[in-house]
């Protein structure tokens, strides 16, 4: 019999077992690293099993980068300024891939009716999210590095070889913390319903906008400098810039952003984690979060 | 007077179907909050959008000192009119994944005897309407803070370019929604996806010579091309334009060219919708809801 092969009369025969055949159970730990990896499973498998999907979010995206980058070649722009287009490039899909595969999932979820199983299966709803995290992590990732080595290959896009490493690492605290503000947008957007789809929406293009994704963020007015400065992406957005495009002039001094960035981190996460708790405390107590079609 | 049987089973008309599809997309895009937060809503993200074209050309005037307003009024008029094509082709396919997957009424839609292929023209229209408000706002803040000059205003030119450019982009949706009808819930952002194809060919932001000649002869296929040229003639003139073939074309043929594309494209539509459509139904899509 294949590995594969179902018993019928048996279907869990496959599963582990205990010494005396028993149901072996995990601990707290290893069921939330269970959840989690299971929810980023699906993710993963999900996503690129639909293969329009990856045509629209890979292929399609790089026309905008580029449309930006002969915009700039219209202008007149010096060389610098097609690294600046590719880096902010790439970073959009995180940006979408956050609000629209982190935030506004929960509520699609709702729609689809999924999210009371996930309010009444023993695992924590945390868990879950930090698997759709990591799935939509993988998967952005993937689309993302697409952006780059296209401007890389095709315009001519430099970057600084010495800052790749700490670029790497400024990237890897900077996603940490949008997808955690991701996770709180979540609990937002799902108490809002219908409301929160439109906040998804409008925070597209301002936060392009604001956060500096085609230009050097100091082209802005301070105080747009400073509220774009609220959300990770702006800050180490600005930092890569400094680490990997030489000459330019940042925003704050790069230290200081990565102190920012770590705070950031942390602080999303524990509000990540408090928002989720919230959620489940408004769906179990109060039954309202698994209404369809409000 | 006896009615037969054909008349009390005959279709809505055509324009029942219109109207009554326009005026739910309205109530649908509309009635989620209260007016003004609807208001700030539509004015707030086109305006990034153009401000992000904007603050691309200062960020080139600040680092290589090169200022040329003829430019500026060129890209901010391209991206202010632009904003209609990403929302009608997002109004048109979108409307599809709204009633198949969160309304789940696209199945009552489709026994409904009316003509689905108004009936989603007609949805998409509610997002022109936002839009007309978008871009209204946004012009005037051109000429407000950027000082674009609408020296070369044509009143009867806006209004029939707009109609007839309207009428183009929307034959791209309906194409889209038909894609719509197979693709999984997440197909969402397709409409903004295909929009970039626009973007990048459509000489929005920079006139399309820049382009390798093989593209420019894709350009110069699509509707959406002679439309912007034809918007921005109606404000700025030929401020701004160098590409040799759009500016010595006459007005007159200009709205020729969208006209002639628009048939086209209108003629490819109803084809690729119909297949999609089929495929859709044997394949029973109709009703299906996706999850990842």
């Amino acid at each position: 019999m294949s590995a594969r092969t179902v018993d019928r009369e048996h279907p869990f025969a496959s599963f582990a077992r205990g010494p005396a055949g028993e149901r072996l159970h995990k601990g707290r730990v290893g069921t939330f690293l269970g959840a989690w990896k299971a929810r980023a499973y699906i993710r993963i498998i999900g996503s690129n099993r639909e293969l329009s999907w990856i045509f629209f979010e890979t292929v399609l995206p790089l026309l905008s980068i580029i449309a930006y980058l002969y915009i700039y070649r219209y202008l007149g722009a010096p060389d610098r300024f097609v690294s600046f287009v590719v880096l902010g490039g790439a970073m959009v899909a995180f940006w979408l891939s956050v609000l629209w595969g982190i935030a506004n999932h929960i509520f699609w979820e709702k729609q689809s009716g999924n999210l009371e199983l996930y309010f009444v299966a023993p695992v924590s709803p945390l868990a879950l999210m930090l698997g759709m995290a990591t799935g939509s992590l993988v998967s952005t990732t993937t689309r993302a590095s697409a952006s780059v080595i296209a401007g890389v290959l095709l315009f001519g896009a430099t970057f600084n070889g010495e800052g790749v490493l700490p670029s790497l690492a400024v990237l890897g605290v900077t996603l940490g913390a949008i997808y955690f503000l991701g996770m709180m947008f979540a609990s937002l957007f799902l108490m809002y319903g219908r409301e929160g789809e439109h906040l998804a929406h409008s925070m597209q293009e301002p936060v392009f906008f604001a956060a500096g994704f085609y230009y050097p963020l100091n082209t802005l007015p301070l105080a747009v400098q400073v509220a774009g400065s609220f959300i990770p992406l702006t800050i180490g957005l600005d930092a890569m810039r400094q680490l990997l495009v030489p000459g330019t002039v940042g925003f704050l001094p790069l230290g200081l952003e990565a102190v920012i960035l770590v705070l950031m981190f942390f602080l999303f996460a524990a509000g990540a984690r408090q928002s989720v708790r919230f959620m489940e405390h408004l769906a179990k107590r109060e039954g309202r979060l698994t209404l369809r079609w409000q | 007077m006896a009615v037969s049987l054909h008349q009390r089973r005959s279709s809505p008309s055509a324009w029942l179907t219109f109207k009554s599809a326009a005026w739910l997309g309205w109530q649908m895009e509309s009635n989620w909050t209260e007016p003004w937060l609807f208001l700030l809503y539509s004015i707030v993200r086109p305006l990034a959008g153009v401000g992000i074209v904007v603050f691309m050309y200062l960020a080139v005037s600040t680092a290589a000192g090169i200022y040329s307003p003829d430019k500026l009024a060129f890209v901010f008029v391209g991206t202010t009119f632009f904003m209609f094509v990403g929302q009608e082709l997002y109004g048109i396919s979108q409307a599809v994944l709204d009633d198949r997957e969160h309304y789940r009424t696209l199945k009552y839609v489709y026994i409904a005897p009316s003509s689905i292929y108004i009936y989603l023209f007609a949805r998409g229209l509610a997002k022109v309407a936002e839009t007309a408000i978008s871009a209204s706002v946004t012009l005037v803040i051109g000429g407000l803070l950027l000082h674009i000059s609408y020296s070369s205003f044509n009143p009867v030119l806006l209004v029939v370019a707009l109609v007839l450019g309207l009428l183009g982009i929307a034959t791209f949706g309906i194409m889209l929604a038909g894609i719509t009808l197979l693709t999984a819930r997440h197909g969402f952002q397709m409409g903004e996806s295909v929009a970039a194809i626009f973007f990048l060919l459509g000489g929005v932001v920079f006139p399309i010579h820049i382009l390798p000649v093989w593209v420019q002869d894709v350009a110069y296929l699509m509707p959406v091309t002679y439309w912007i040229e034809a918007m921005r003639r109606s404000l700025i003139g030929d401020a701004g334009q160098v590409d040799s073939t759009l500016s010595t074309m006459s007005t007159p043929m200009l709205l020729l060219a969208i006209v002639g594309t628009t048939i086209v494209f209108f003629l490819l539509s109803i084809f690729v919708f119909r297949r999609f459509d089929e495929a859709a139904r044997r394949k029973g899509r109709i009703d299906i809801t996706t999850s990842y």
